[in-house]
C-alpha cells in the first residue's frame, strides 16, 4: 500500500508529510525547500510555473501568475469576500456559469479547483520524488470556518491532481494532532498538548493562533475522549506576516530617504535588498535585541556610491507593528470569550492549551501577547510553518494503522436543517454531532395537490431558514396529486468523514427521488473533476516527458565540456584525423542539444561519447609505441593504480 | 539542506556586496589587485563547499529555475528573454541558493 501523504494546502506557502517510522517529517519539495509557495503562472513562454519558478516570474508577469487563490475557492462570484479580493489581485476573476469564480490564466478561464490542484499535483510529485514510489492519498488541512463547498472544492482539487483525498482536515484541528491532543491521551512529545484529565471525558479546550503569511485565524478547539469540535472560529483574513515585512520595509525606505535624500522605491534591485533586509532584521530580531541593517551600495548620486547603515532594535520593530499584534489578541479574546455564535463563551482562563501556528508566531512579541491573555505559556515547540502538515500527516497515519493510540473524529459545526413552511428552519442534524451521521426525517406537502416540493438545506443556528446560509436546493416533482399533508416525502441527510454532505429526498408513494451531494452550487460536476483530472496526468506526463529532455540536455552539455577538455589537453598527442573526428562528433552534439527531441540528443551523445574514448586509444597507442595493442590500451597495467575520474587517460601529463 | 547551507547563504550576500563595491571602484579608476584577491579568498571558502556561480547571457531565454526577474525594460533582444543580468545567481551544488536576478525584455513600443 502506497503511503498516505499530509498536507497543509496554505494560502500562501504549502507543505507536505508523512509517518515514517511512527514518526512525522516534512518532505522537501525538487527545489530543497520545505514549503512550496501556493503559486501558479502561465509564463511568457506558455509554460506552466508552479510553486518557487512562478514566484520567480511574479513581478514581470503578474496578470498570469495567480496567488492566495484558496481565497476564492468553493465560493461564489457574488460573495463580499470576493469582491473585495477582486479588487486588489492582479489577475482577472469573473463569474462562471454555475455561480462560482473563474480566473483568467492566459488565454484560459480557469476555476480556483483546478489552479489549486496544479500545487497539490506539484506536491505529489515532489513527495513522489522524494519517497521514492508512487503516492496515490493525501489528507488535505482546511481552515476550521471552510463551508461544505469550499471543502468539497478542495476535495475535488485534490481528485483533480490524482490523488484520492482520504480526509479533509481543520487546520486547527491538525495543530493539534501534531502536539498529541486528546483528554486522557498518552502524551506524544514532550511538552505537548494533551496533558491527561483526571477522568476520562473531561474535554480539553485547546486555542490555536495561526498567524500565516497572508491570514490570521483563531480557532477554539473542544477534544473530549475522541472527538473534536470547533467550537469558534475568528481572525482576519487580510492580515498576515506579509503585513508585518511590508511595515519594516517601508519603515527602511523612509529612514533611507531622511538619511540620503533618495527614494530607492523605484530602484528594483534596491527594493529587493531592502525587503530581504528586512525579513532578515525580523528573524534577527526574534533571538537578538538589537540588529543592523547594513546594506552597502544601495544607490548613489554625483557625489557616487550610497550606503545604507542603520540599528535596529527589537522596541522599535515591535512599534512599527503593534497595532496589528494587538489586534489579534483582541480577535482572539472575542473568539474565545464572546457568546455563541460570534465565540465560544470560554472564559480565557479554562483555556487548557494554546499553539501557536505560522511563522510570525516566532515573534516575542506575539508569544508574550499570547501568554499575558491567557496567563500560560503557549505551546511553539513544533515549528510553527510546518506543524499543520505534520499534524495531517499523523491523520494520515491514523487512517494507514500507523498511529494507533488517537481516535478523531471532528463534529459538525454548524446545525443542518431543511425549510419548511413559512420559511421555518427544521433542524436535521444538530451542531456538535460527530460525524459520520445521517439522519431521515419524514415531510409532507403544505398544499392540495401539490406535485413537487422544493428541499432547501441551510446550515446555521438561526431559526428562519432565510437568515442561515443556504447550501443547497433541489426540487423533487412527480407526487401523485393529492390532499395536502397527505405524501410522505423522506429526506435523509448524510455527513461523510470529510464533513461533506448528502442529501436525498425521496416520495414513498411514487418511489421517486432526488439526491444532491452538497458540493455547492459553485463545485465542479463529478464528471468535470474527471475530465480535469485525465488533462492533469496527461500533463504530468508531458512533464515527465519535459524532465528527460533536460536530463538528455544537461547530460549533453557535461560531455561536450568534457570532450573539449580532453581534446585541448590531449593536444598533438591525438592524430588530426581523430581530433577531426571528434570536432564533428562534438559539433553534432552542440547543434542538438537546445532541442527539445531527447532520442536525437541521446544519439548524437552516444556517438560522441564513442569517438572520445578513441583520445585514450590513440594515447595508450602511442606510449606503448608502435604495434598493435592486444587490449586497445583502454585497461590499465594490472601494476599500475587506476586513474581517478578527473584525471583524464593516463599518461596524458 | 546542505550542511553549512546558512553560513554559506550569508556569505554570498558579502560576495554581492562586493561586487558592487568592486564595480563602483571601477568605475573610478584601477583597482588593487589586493582586493580581487580577497573577494577570491571568499568566494574559494564557499566554493571548496559545494558553491557555484550561475550566469545568463543577455538573448538567453528566462529560465525560472535558475533566474528571478526583477524587472522588464526594452532591449535589442527578443520580448521574454533575458535584457540584462543585474546580479549573478549562486547554486550549492545541485540547489539554487540565489537565483540570477534579471531584467527581462519587453516588447518595444512602436515609435
Amino acid at each position: 500500500m502506497s503511503k498516505i501523504i499530509g498536507i497543509d494546502l496554505g494560502t500562501t506557502n504549502s507543505a507536505i508529510a508523512v509517518m515514517e517510522g511512527g514518526e512525522p517529517r516534512i518532505l522537501e519539495n525538487t527545489e530543497g525547500n520545505r514549503t512550496t509557495p501556493s503559486i501558479v503562472a502561465l509564463s511568457k513562454a506558455n509554460e506552466r510555473l508552479v510553486g518557487l519558478l512562478a514566484k520567480r516570474q511574479a513581478l514581470t508577469n503578474p496578470a498570469n501568475t495567480i496567488f492566495s487563490v484558496k481565497r476564492l475557492i468553493g465560493r461564489k462570484f457574488s460573495d463580499p469576500e470576493v469582491q473585495r479580493d477582486k479588487a486588489w489581485l492582479s489577475y482577472e476573476l469573473r463569474a462562471a456559469q454555475n455561480g462560482g469564480v473563474e480566473v483568467k490564466m492566459g488565454e484560459q478561464w480557469l476555476t480556483p479547483e483546478e489552479i489549486s490542484s496544479f500545487v497539490l499535483a506539484k506536491l505529489k510529485a515532489d513527495a513522489e520524488a522524494k519517497l521514492g514510489e508512487k503516492v496515490e492519498e493525501a489528507v488535505i488541512t482546511v481552515p476550521a470556518y471552510f463551508d461544505d463547498s469550499e471543502r468539497q472544492a478542495t476535495k475535488n482539487a485534490g481528485e483533480i491532481a490524482g490523488l484520492k483525498v482520504r480526509r479533509i482536515l481543520n487546520e486547527p484541528t491538525a495543530a493539534a494532532l501534531a502536539y498529541g491532543l486528546g483528554a486522557g491521551k498518552q502524551l506524544r512529545r514532550p511538552g505537548g498538548v494533551g496533558v491527561p484529565t483526571e477522568a476520562s471525558g473531561k474535554n480539553e479546550k485547546i486555542v490555536v493562533y495561526d498567524f500565516g503569511g497572508g491570514t490570521f485565524d483563531i480557532s477554539v478547539l473542544e477534544v473530549g475522549d475522541d472527538t473534536v469540535e470547533v467550537k469558534a472560529t475568528g481572525g482576519d483574513t487580510h492580515l498576515g506576516g506579509d503585513d508585518f515585512d511590508k511595515r519594516i520595509q517601508e519603515y527602511l525606505v523612509v529612514e533611507y530617504k531622511k538619511q540620503e535624500r533618495i527614494d530607492v522605491s523605484k530602484d528594483p534591485l534596491a527594493v529587493q535588498r531592502l525587503k530581504e533586509a528586512a525579513e532578515r532584521a525580523k528573524h534577527e530580531l526574534s533571538s537578538a535585541a538589537e540588529t543592523e541593517i547594513n546594506i552597502p551600495y544601495i544607490s548613489s548620486d554625483a557625489n557616487g556610491p550610497k550606503h545604507f547603515l542603520m540599528k535596529m532594535t527589537r522596541a522599535k520593530l515591535e512599534s512599527l507593528v503593534q497595532d496589528m499584534i494587538d489586534r489579534s489578541v483582541e480577535l482572539t479574546r472575542e473568539a474565545v470569550t464572546a457568546a455563541s455564535p460570534k465565540g465560544a463563551g470560554f472564559q480565557l482562563s479554562e483555556i487548557n492549551e494554546i499553539i501557536l501556528v505560522g511563522g510570525q508566531t516566532r515573534m516575542p512579541a506575539i508569544q508574550e501577547a499570547v501568554k499575558k491573555l491567557f496567563g500560560k505559556e503557549p505551546n511553539k515547540s513544533i515549528n510553527p510553518d510546518e506543524v499543520v502538515a505534520i499534524g495531517a500527516a499523523v491523520q494520515a497515519g491514523i487512517l494507514q494503522g500507523d498511529v494507533k493510540d488517537i481516535l478523531l473524529l471532528d463534529v459538525t459545526p454548524l446545525t443542518l436543517a431543511i425549510e419548511t413552511l413559512g420559511g421555518v428552519a427544521t433542524p436535521m442534524i444538530q451542531k456538535n454531532t460527530t460525524v459520520p451521521t445521517s439522519k431521515t426525517q419524514v415531510f409532507s406537502t403544505a398544499a392540495d395537490n401539490q406535485t413537487s416540493v422544493e428541499v432547501v438545506v441551510t446550515q446555521g443556528e438561526r431559526p428562519m431558514a432565510a437568515d442561515n446560509k443556504v447550501l443547497a436546493r433541489f426540487l423533487l416533482d412527480g407526487i401523485p396529486p393529492s390532499p395536502r399533508g397527505m405524501p410522505q416525502v423522506e429526506v435523509s441527510c448524510d455527513i461523510d468523514a470529510n464533513g461533506i454532505l448528502s442529501v436525498k429526498a425521496m416520495d414513498k408513494a411514487s418511489g421517486k427521488s432526488q439526491s444532491v451531494k452538497i458540493e455547492a452550487s459553485t463545485s465542479l460536476s463529478k464528471e468535470e473533476v474527471e475530465r480535469l483530472k485525465q488533462e492533469a496526468a496527461k500533463f504530468a506526463e508531458e512533464d515527465a516527458r519535459k524532465k528527460e529532455v533536460i536530463e538528455a540536455k544537461n547530460h549533453a552539455e557535461t560531455l561536450v565540456y568534457t570532450a573539449e577538455k580532453a581534446l585541448a589537453d590531449a593536444g598533438d598527442k591525438v592524430p588530426a584525423d581523430v581530433k577531426d573526428s571528434i570536432q564533428s562528433k562534438l559539433d553534432a552534439v552542440k547543434k542538438v542539444k537546445d532541442g527539445d527531441d531527447k532520442a536525437v540528443i541521446d544519439q548524437a551523445v552516444k556517438d560522441l561519447s564513442a569517438e572520445i574514448q578513441k583520445i585514450g586509444q590513440a594515447m595508450y597507442n602511442k606510449t606503448e609505441g608502435p604495434g598493435p595493442s592486444t587490449d586497445n590500451g583502454q585497461n590499465p597495467q594490472p601494476s599500475e593504480p587506476e586513474p581517478g575520474p578527473d584525471e583524464g587517460p593516463a599518461g596524458a601529463g | 539542506m546542505y550542511s553549512g547551507e546558512d553560513l554559506i547563504r550569508e556569505l554570498v550576500i558579502i560576495l554581492d556586496n562586493f561586487d558592487l563595491g568592486l564595480r563602483a571602484l571601477e568605475k573610478a579608476g584601477a583597482v588593487e589587485k589586493g582586493v580581487y584577491m580577497i573577494r577570491a579568498q571568499i568566494e574559494d571558502i564557499a566554493r571548496r563547499r559545494g558553491l557555484e556561480k550561475v550566469h545568463v547571457q543577455p538573448g538567453d531565454p528566462f529560465d525560472p529555475s535558475i533566474a528571478e526577474a526583477l524587472a522588464e525594460g526594452e532591449s535589442e533582444h527578443p520580448p521574454g528573454t533575458v535584457a540584462e543580468e543585474i546580479e549573478p545567481g549562486y547554486k550549492l551544488y545541485d540547489k539554487i541558493l540565489r537565483p540570477v536576478r534579471v531584467k527581462l525584455s519587453k516588447e518595444k513600443k512602436p515609435d
